[in-house]
């Protein structure tokens, strides 16, 4: 029976599979830069001091990626490869914070897989994408200002597909308090800009941890620039401590076309979580996925936002990622990009017993010794 | 410790992923062609059916009737479109060759042998 069951699911996925088409490999760099921006956002806050996360895909099943090109169906691997970075510092002890920030991926597809060099056909496609900041901010009256560059760096572009060189795009952003602006250019023109309110009160940034302030929603508008589909808007609103939420994105244009995400976390750091996620492409039909992330791995199946990050991947993709999205103030507390509040550490324990003179009314003499220490 | 053991080894497989999967899967099909019709064969290669991207040469040589090939390797594993030129008689003394097409044809990687034979006006391919 239990191969049977085998048989039958593998033939399932093998049927389902999804093929990367050429063109979504052209299309993809734009969707790269947009999300690199996003969470370039949403990790770097004038509260917070750093941000590490790198993303290292692996897709289990050698025909899970295969490329559809006009000469028929070749084997072989989509790949992404992702690290970013973000640090401030104050300016002599002042309120006054710099940093920069470096986001890169490394994307494609290619007929064998590989770890640092890249292997060369006539049908792959490698790109580097960066995302390059420079942030100064300040976390008492929570400002910040940030000037910026992403530079797009073909490494190698097979026959198939349109020949192309390096661009560049200049950013800035602007953020006051829940508020916060970037807008993209590229030579003399505006290509995108986004405006984000984000509502939801976020005890790291020094805000409530419980209350009603809590339940107010993170909404976000995105304008393309000479695009089929020029308005994007989200909309995120916990639903219950700060634990689950729903996340969704709606194209006002094409309307057919919405994702939403119902996540569930164990915890407000946001570190281990299980996303359900639906959408609606442009002919319609409905999809639906699920997702794990732990803090240095992460299992998707089938996700919206795979669809949007990974070459229009769909069908039955099972995706097995080396991951971790980890943002930090001080060595006092650590959580998830995006998250509200800090992870349960061993130090904040360690303090309720240990308290430091004044910090708390001891119930303790100070020349009681407790646990052996004096 | 023991956690930090387990961390290095949920790596291990991740940071040899690319090797491992070189012990299973091939990246190069090395093809021979044994030419069984009543014709000559040459200039066997992958096409795009919609015209959109140039002919890929495989095999260029002329194959002689009851002749084997020589071995072509590529850079290809999939499942492509095959088409090959066949010698027409029925031209006369001008000698010309005609295009047949062999259709979606997988090739695995590794090392393959083709066996071309007539079946009716058409070429077919026994893979060995």
């Amino acid at each position: 029976m239990r191969i049977l069951l085998i048989l039958l699911l593998s033939w399932a996925v093998s049927a389902l599979a999804w093929t990367v088409q050429p063109q979504d490999l052209v299309s993809q760099p734009a969707r790269t830069r947009e999300s690199q921006l996003r969470e370039f956002h949403e990790a770097f806050k004038p509260e917070y001091d750093s941000y590490l996360g790198f993303d290292w895909m692996l897709l289990p099943k050698p025909d899970e990626s295969r490329l559809q090109s006009p000469y028929g169906i070749h084997n072989g691997f989509a790949f992404r490869q992702r690290f970013a970075i973000f640090l401030q510092n104050p300016i002599d002890s002042s309120v006054y914070r710099m940093g920069f920030a470096w986001w890169v991926e490394r994307q494609g597809w290619q007929n064998e897989d590989f770890l640092f060099i890249p292997p060369t056909s006539e049908m792959g496609v490698v790109r580097d994408i960066h995302t390059l900041a420079l942030t100064a901010s300040n976390a008492k009256k929570s400002w910040a200002a940030v000037a910026g560059l992403q530079w797009q760096n073909p490494e190698q572009v097979g026959s198939l597909y349109p020949a192309e060189g390096d661009s560049l795009w200049w950013f800035s952003e602007a953020d006051w308090k829940s508020l916060g602006v970037q807008a993209v250019f590229h030579r003399e023109a505006w290509t995108q800009v986004r405006a984000t309110v984000e509502l939801e009160a976020r005890a790291l940034r020094g805000g409530d941890s419980t209350g009603w302030k809590t339940y107010l929603p993170d909404l976000e508008a995105l304008v393309t620039r000479d695009s089929a589909d020029p308005l994007r808007l989200g909309y995120r609103q916990n639903i219950w401590r700060q634990r689950l939420y729903l996340d969704g994105s709606y194209w006002v244009m094409q309307g057919e076309h919405a994702n939403g995400s119902l996540l569930m976390y164990t915890d407000a750091s946001h570190l281990v979580g299980l996303e359900l996620g639906a959408r609606r492409r442009d002919n319609g039909k409905l999809s639906w996925g699920v997702g794990i992330e732990a803090p240095f791995a992460r299992v998707s199946f089938n996700l919206p936002r795979e669809y949007d990050q990974l070459f229009h991947s769909h069908g039955s993709t099972i995706l097995v990622e080396l991951h971790m999205s980890l943002g930090a103030i001080s060595k006092e507390s650590l959580f998830r990009r995006n998250a509200p509040r800090s992870a349960p550490m061993e130090t904040d324990k360690i303090k309720k017993v240990f308290p430091k003179d004044g910090e708390n009314e001891s119930t303790l003499g100070k020349n009681t010794s407790i646990g052996g220490l004096p | 410790m023991k956690t930090k053991m387990g961390i290095v080894l949920i790596f291990i497989p991740f940071l040899l992923n690319g090797c491992l999967t070189h012990w299973m899967m091939d990246t190069q099909t090395r093809l021979q062609v044994e030419n069984h019709t009543s014709a000559r064969i040459a200039n066997l290669r992958i096409v795009a059916l919609d015209g959109s991207a140039p002919d890929i040469s495989w095999m260029p040589d002329t194959i002689e009737t009851n002749k084997r090939s020589r071995v072509f390797t590529e850079d290809l594993v999939g499942t492509f479109h095959f088409r090959i030129s066949s010698e027409d008689s029925t031209c006369g003394d001008s000698m010309c060759w005609r295009d047949q097409e062999l259709g979606d044809l997988a090739v695995d990687g590794g090392s393959a042998l083709w066996r071309m034979e007539t079946s009716g006006s058409k070429i077919i391919v026994d893979v060995r």
